[in-house]
């Protein structure tokens, strides 16, 4: 496989990877909020 | 005893050395006139200067007499902080400790942007292949996309070490460059009438719990799917929870000033030792350059065009602004500012600076998974 097939296969992979990564990075911050949300401090 | 005895510095310059003091030079004056990222262009110009004068103590050099290696503090720096990463990585501790992920949380649909605006690394690996340099050098070029120093420094001292110098300058350039290499090609891309979109408010407060909890679930998570990036994402969210934990304030501080601050000159003066004539006098260098430019330009198209392909999904309401694409490079916070102020232009009533934060913050975590994924998938076509 010369350089620039590897390169293309790489970047195939890399965009696929950075976006499942970004997914679960959603869905970890929406989860994170349902459970955790924010509650105003009592006076 | 003759003048070549008593100058020997005066007969060994060469043309090439001279060529690098000014680079050095002029890496100084763009840091201190135009204040071009300063904190690591200053170091670096005049460690150039240093590194270039012939016979400089600063360099390790074999002694001509006894045929030893007399240690230079430059050569030192470099295989104690540089060759094992170790500086890139304590300058994530402290970008991981300034950075408030809570912008995020307000919309977190956003951080889709922060994988879309890595094309730009993908697509000049790819041109760089074609241009002759094989896939590890390639992937050090690349990610001077990522718009993000410590990233580049760490990947191309693993992988292509040879071209740190050049590609450090073009990364740390570039970024500076931010505000005049995004708008052309965010105006080119869009209409006035995108530009001029309003974006839902979201306003909501974040609980501490959620802010202490992301940086761990985000460092598992990595840990899973790719292990190779833990260092880079590990030493971020590690940064991120000293800050977020609320126990530790000496710590955050610490690590967001003094840390910081030393780290960054050894960093920038440690590259500058991989700036000699004979590296970086080449044709490569301005190669290296000219890819750097087009891994921004490409960073933008990603985002910009992300953003609008997401618009044709989303209902009228939930528009979103394709400036707030281009955030999602690593540049914090000077892409989200551009953003907001080219909104402002557009339309002065329109606020996109909270939008674009999000969106760039998104950028920063999207620069370091890229530079993880990078680390990861190459050696598998090595």
């Amino acid at each position: 496989m010369n350089n620039f097939e590897a390169a293309l296969e790489v970047t195939g992979l890399g965009m696929l990877g950075i976006f499942i990564f970004m997914i679960i990075f959603y869905f970890a911050i929406q989860a994170i909020d349902k459970l955790f949300p924010y509650k105003q401090k009592a006076e | 005893m003759d003048l070549q005895s008593l100058l020997p510095v005066l007969y060994s310059i060469t043309w090439q050395n001279l060529v690098m003091i000014s680079v050095g030079l002029i890496l100084i004056y763009l840091a201190i006139a135009k204040e071009y990222e300063p904190n690591l262009l200053l170091p670096m110009g005049f460690g150039a200067v240093l590194v270039n004068i012939p016979l400089t103590s600063a360099l390790t050099q074999i002694d001509p007499v006894t045929g030893k290696a007399l240690e230079g503090a430059l050569s030192v720096f470099y295989e104690a902080g540089i060759a094992n990463e170790v500086f890139p990585l304590l300058i994530f501790i402290a970008i991981g400790a300034m950075i408030d992920f809570s912008p995020l949380f307000k919309n977190p649909l956003l951080l889709l942007f922060g994988a879309a605006a890595q094309f730009g690394i993908f697509l000049t690996m790819m041109g760089a292949t074609l241009l002759g340099f094989d896939l590890k050098e390639a992937a050090s070029i690349g990610i001077i996309g990522a718009a993000d120093g410590p990233t580049s420094i760490f990947v191309s001292s693993r992988f292509a070490p040879n071209l740190l110098g050049p590609i450090s300058v073009a990364a740390y350039s570039y970024m500076a460059l931010v505000p005049i290499i995004q708008p052309p090609v965010i105006r080119l891309l869009t209409t006035k009438k995108e530009r001029c979109i309003h974006m839902e408010a979201h306003a909501k407060n974040v609980s501490k719990t959620s802010l202490i909890l992301f940086p761990i679930v985000v460092t598992i998570f990595a840990g899973i799917i790719a292990p190779s990036s833990l260092a880079l994402i590990g030493f971020l969210m590690f940064g991120n929870l000293i800050r977020e934990c609320g126990v530790l304030n000496k710590l955050s501080l610490a690590a967001q000033n003094e840390l910081s601050s030393i780290v960054t000159i050894l960093l920038g003066i440690s590259i500058a030792s991989t700036m000699t004539a004979d590296r970086f006098v080449r044709l490569d260098t301005l190669m290296i350059i000219g890819l750097g430019l087009v891994a921004f330009i490409f960073d933008t198209f990603g985002g910009v065009m992300f953003a609008k392909l997401m618009n044709i999904f989303l209902p009228a309401k939930k528009k979103i602004n394709p400036m707030v694409g281009a955030c999602g490079i690593s540049a914090f916070p000077m892409s989200a500012r551009v953003i907001h102020g080219m909104g402002q232009k557009e339309d002065p009533t329109n606020y996109l600076l909270m939008h674009a934060v999000s969106a760039n913050v998104g950028g920063q975590i999207g620069s370091v998974v890229a530079g993880g994924l990078i680390l990861s998938l190459i050696p598998l076509f090595c």
